[in-house]
C-alpha cells in the first residue's frame, strides 16, 4: 500500500502519472522538483524506510539506456539495460540495490516513450547485431505491474521489433499482462531462485517457491520462453542437499526444451555497497561471514566459490542441455 | 534521546513541565533543558536562530549516534483553524526556494502539510501553507546529525485571517501547545524507539569492554576490534567471544589476527548457515 506519492512537477500532468495517482486515491500527494531532492539526499537510512516506502513518479532524464555491467548477459549479443524504475517491493537481504541506493522509496520514471525512443535508437546504431535488452536490473520487472503497468506498455513494442531480445526478469507472480496476449517470441521471462530455507530467510516479502513455479508452468504452456536465474548461489553447509533439492522442484514442474536459458552465479558485491549493506544489517549471517576481495567484488573465498559453483553447474547439466546454461563470469 | 528545539519561552513551558525537564546550567546564550531521555532549547525567532540553537543543544548534549530532532511551536494558515496540528512532510524555504522533505510518518493522529519558513511575520496566508519562521534552519541543521526519518517539524495553527497573531498572548500560546502534548508524545515514543533500534544496533558487543582492558588497540584497531566481535555474535551466537590461546597473546595485533582465523575457519569449515 502506497500512503505517500512524490510526484515531479514536471511530470504532474503525464497521463501515466495520472493513471497512478487514481489507484492511490487515499496517498498523500506531494510536489517536488526533482526525485533527487527526495530520493538522492544523504542523511537517509534505507532500513528505517524499507518498512514504509513512498512512491517518487519523476522524468528519466539523460542517458536512458546503458550497456549492462561485464558478466550480466548471455553469451556474446550487445547487452543493454534500462530502469523504468529504481528499487523493488521485496527485500532481498542480498539486493545490491540496498547498498547502492540512500533511499528505499520506489522511483518510477514514466515517460517510457523516451525510453521506447532511447531502445530504437540503440536498435538501429546496432544494425545487424543482436541486441538484448534488460528491464530488471534496478528493480523487479514484473512485481509492481499493477501500478506500473511497465510490461503492458513494453510487450507491444518488443513485438514491434523482433530483431531485439529482451528480457524480463523477476521474482513475483504477476503474469496476468503476458497471459492476456499473445506470445512475443523474442522476449524471454526470467525467474530467479533460491533454495527454500535460503528464500525464506534472506528473500522478504517474495512469493513462495511454488507459486512462482506455477506461474512459470502457466506462462511455459503459453509458449512464452524462459529464463530460470541461479543468481546469487548462496553457500551453506548443506548446499548440496538445498540446491538438488530446488533444482529437481524446478524441473518437475518445468519443461527443459521449452527453456530459453539458464544463468547461475556466485554471490558477490562490490565492496563499496558491501560496506554500506553491512552498516545497515550488522546482524546479518549473510555479511558476517569471511569474503574475499578480487579487483573491488567481495564474494566467498575461492575455494568455496568454485566448490558451489562447479556443483551447481553440475547438477544443472543433469537436467539441461549445456547450450543453454551460461554462467556468469566474475572478476579473477 | 530526543532533542526538542522551539522558539519562545512560552512554547517551551508545557514541554518543560510535561517532561519535566531541568534547566541546564552554562547553555548561555540559549534557555536549554534536559531530563531523562530527552533536552529541549529555546531558539528565539527565525531560521538563523533556530540553526544556530539546533547545532549548539547537539554539542552540549553530546554526539556519537543518531537522535531524534523535533521542532515544535506555533503557525499561521489560511484556513486552518487555530488549535489545528500539522506534521511537515515538505518545508520550503521561501528566501532560497530550497524545499526538504521530512518522512511522512504514519503512527500519528494527526495530518502532514507543507511548511513555509519566511524570514518575517505573514499576515497575508496564501494556499495551503503552513506559514512560520524556523523549520527550514532547523530541519537542514538536525539532518547534518541525525538520519531524516527522525527529524520532524509539528506545527499548531494560532493565527489564521480571523484570528490575526496580534491577538495572541503568551498563556494563550501555552494552552495552544498544551493542548497537543498529546501528539507530541506519540511524536516522541515513535522517533525515540527508532533512534533505540538504531543504537542497539550500533552497540558495542558485550565482550568488549574485555577486550579493551586487557590489551591496547589503536583508534584502528579498536573498529577492527568491534567489527569482529560483532561477526562472532552474529555467526556463533550464545559461544564465548574469546577463542583458545587468546591469553597467551601480549600484542593487540595478534589478538585481531588470532580472532579474524577463527571466523573464518569457522565460516569456510562449513559451521555457519546463512539461514535462521
Ligand atoms: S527481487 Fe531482485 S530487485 Fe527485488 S529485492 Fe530481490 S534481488 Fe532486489
Amino acid at each position: 500500500m502506497i500512503h505517500t506519492l512524490y510526484v515531479e512537477e514536471e511530470v504532474a500532468e503525464h497521463p501515466r502519472t495520472r493513471e497512478v495517482c487514481e489507484r492511490f486515491p487515499r496517498a498523500v500527494r506531494i510536489l517536488c522538483r526533482r526525485y533527487g531532492e527526495i530520493f538522492n539526499r544523504k542523511a537517509q537510512n534505507f532500513r528505517l524506510q524499507k518498512r514504509n516506502p513512498a512512491l517518487i513518479l519523476a522524468r528519466k532524464h539523460g542517458r536512458l539506456v546503458l550497456e549492462t555491467p561485464p558478466g550480466y548477459g548471455l553469451g556474446d549479443h550487445r547487452h543493454f539495460y534500462f530502469s523504468h524504475m529504481l528499487n523493488c517491493l521485496y527485500d532481498c537481504r542480498y539486493c545490491f540495490l540496498q547498498g547502492m541506493y540512500r533511499s528505499a522509496h520506489y522511483v518510477l520514471f514514466v515517460n517510457y516513450e523516451d525510453f521506447r525512443s532511447a531502445i530504437e535508437a540503440k536498435i538501429s546504431g546496432f544494425c545487424g547485431e543482436t541486441c538484448f535488452f534488460y528491464s530488471g536490473y534496478d528493480c523487479d520487472s514484473l512485481a509492481f505491474e499493477p501500478v506500473t503497468r511497465f510490461a503492458e506498455n513494453f510487450l507491444p513494442f518488443f513485438a514491434g521489433h523482433p530483431e531485439a531480445w529482451t528480457e524480463f526478469r523477476t521474482k513475483s507472480t504477476q503474469i496476468q499482462v503476458l497471459l492476456e496476449r499473445k506470445v512475443i517470441p523474442n522476449c524471454v521471462v526470467a525467474f530467479s531462485f533460491t533454495p527454500l530455507g535460503i528464500s525464506e530467510t534472506l528473500e522478504h516479502r517474495v512469493p513462495p517457491i511454488e507459486k512462482r513455479l506455477k506461474a512459470m508452468k502457466e506462462l511455459q504452456e503459453r509458449g512464452w520462453k524462459l529464463g530460470l536465474r541461479f543468481d546469487p548461489l548462496i553457500y551453506q553447509p548443506d548446499f548440496r542437499a538445498h540446491y538438488e533439492r530446488l533444482y529437481s522442484d524446478v524441473f518437475r514442474v518445468l519443461r527443459p526444451e521449452g527453456l530459453h536459458s539458464v544463468s547461475l552465479g556466485p554471490f558477490r558485491l562490490p565492496k563499496s555497497l558491501y560496506e554500506n549493506m553491512y552498516r545497515l544489517y550488522p546482524d546479518e549471517k549473510l555479511f558476517a561471514i569471511s569474503l574475499e576481495e578480487r579487483k573491488g567484488v567481495l564474494s566467498y573465498p575461492r575455494g568455496l566459490e568454485e566448490e558451489v559453483t562447479a556443483f551447481c553447474t553440475r547438477e544443472l547439466l543433469r537436467h539441461i542441455p549445456g547450450d543453454i546454461l551460461f554462467p556468469c563470469h566474475v572478476p579473477a | 534521546m530526543v532533542n526538542f528545539v522551539v522558539a519562545l519561552p512560552c512554547e517551551a513551558r508545557p514541554l518543560v513541565a510535561h517532561y519535566r525537564l531541568q534547566a541546564i546550567r552554562g547553555a548561555e546564550p540559549f534557555m536549554a533543558y534536559e531530563g531523562e531521555g530527552m533536552a529541549l532549547i529555546v531558539s528565539g525567532i527565525g531560521k538563523v536562530a533556530a540553526a544556530a540553537a539546533t547545532a549548539f543543544l547537539h554539542a552540549i548534549t553530546g554526539k556519537g549516534g543518531d537522535r531524534g530532532w523535533i521542532n515544535a511551536g506555533l503557525a499561521g494558515h489560511a484556513s486552518h483553524p487555530a488549535g489545528y496540528g500539522v506534521l511537515a512532510h515538505k518545508i520550503t524555504d521561501h528566501s532560497t526556494g530550497e524545499s526538504w522533505y521530512p518522512q511522512r510518518r504514519l503512527d500519528l493522529p494527526c495530518d502532514t502539510g507543507e511548511v513555509l519558513t519566511v524570514g518575517r511575520p505573514e499576515k497575508d496566508f496564501q494556499g495551503s501553507w503552513v506559514y512560520e519562521m524556523e523549520a527550514s534552519g532547523f530541519y537542514a541543521t538536525a539532518c547534518r546529525f541525525s538520519t531524516s526519518e527522525l527529524v520532524h517539524c509539528y506545527k499548531v495553527i494560532s493565527d489564521n485571517p480571523d484570528v490575526p497573531a496580534a491577538q495572541l498572548t503568551p498563556s494563550g500560546v501555552e494552552k495552544l501547545m498544551q493542548e497537543h502534548l498529546g501528539v507530541l508524545d506519540a511524536l516522541v515514543n515513535g522517533v525515540a524507539s527508532q533512534v533505540q533500534e538504531l543504537a542497539s544496533r550500533e552497540a558495542d558487543p558485550p565482550e568488549m569492554e574485555r577486550y579493551l582492558s586487557r590489551w591496547r588497540f589503536t583508534v584502528t584497531q579498536c573498529h577492527q576490534l568491534r567489527r569482529l566481535l560483532r561477526r562472532w555474535r552474529t555467526l556463533s551466537p550464545g559461544r564465548p567471544a574469546w577463542p583458545d590461546g587468546l591469553e597467551k597473546l601480549t600484542r593487540a595485533r595478534d589478538v585481531l589476527a588470532c580472532l579474524k582465523a577463527r571466523i573464518d575457519s569457522d565460516s569456510s569449515a562449513g559451521r555457519v548457515p546463512t539461514e535462521g
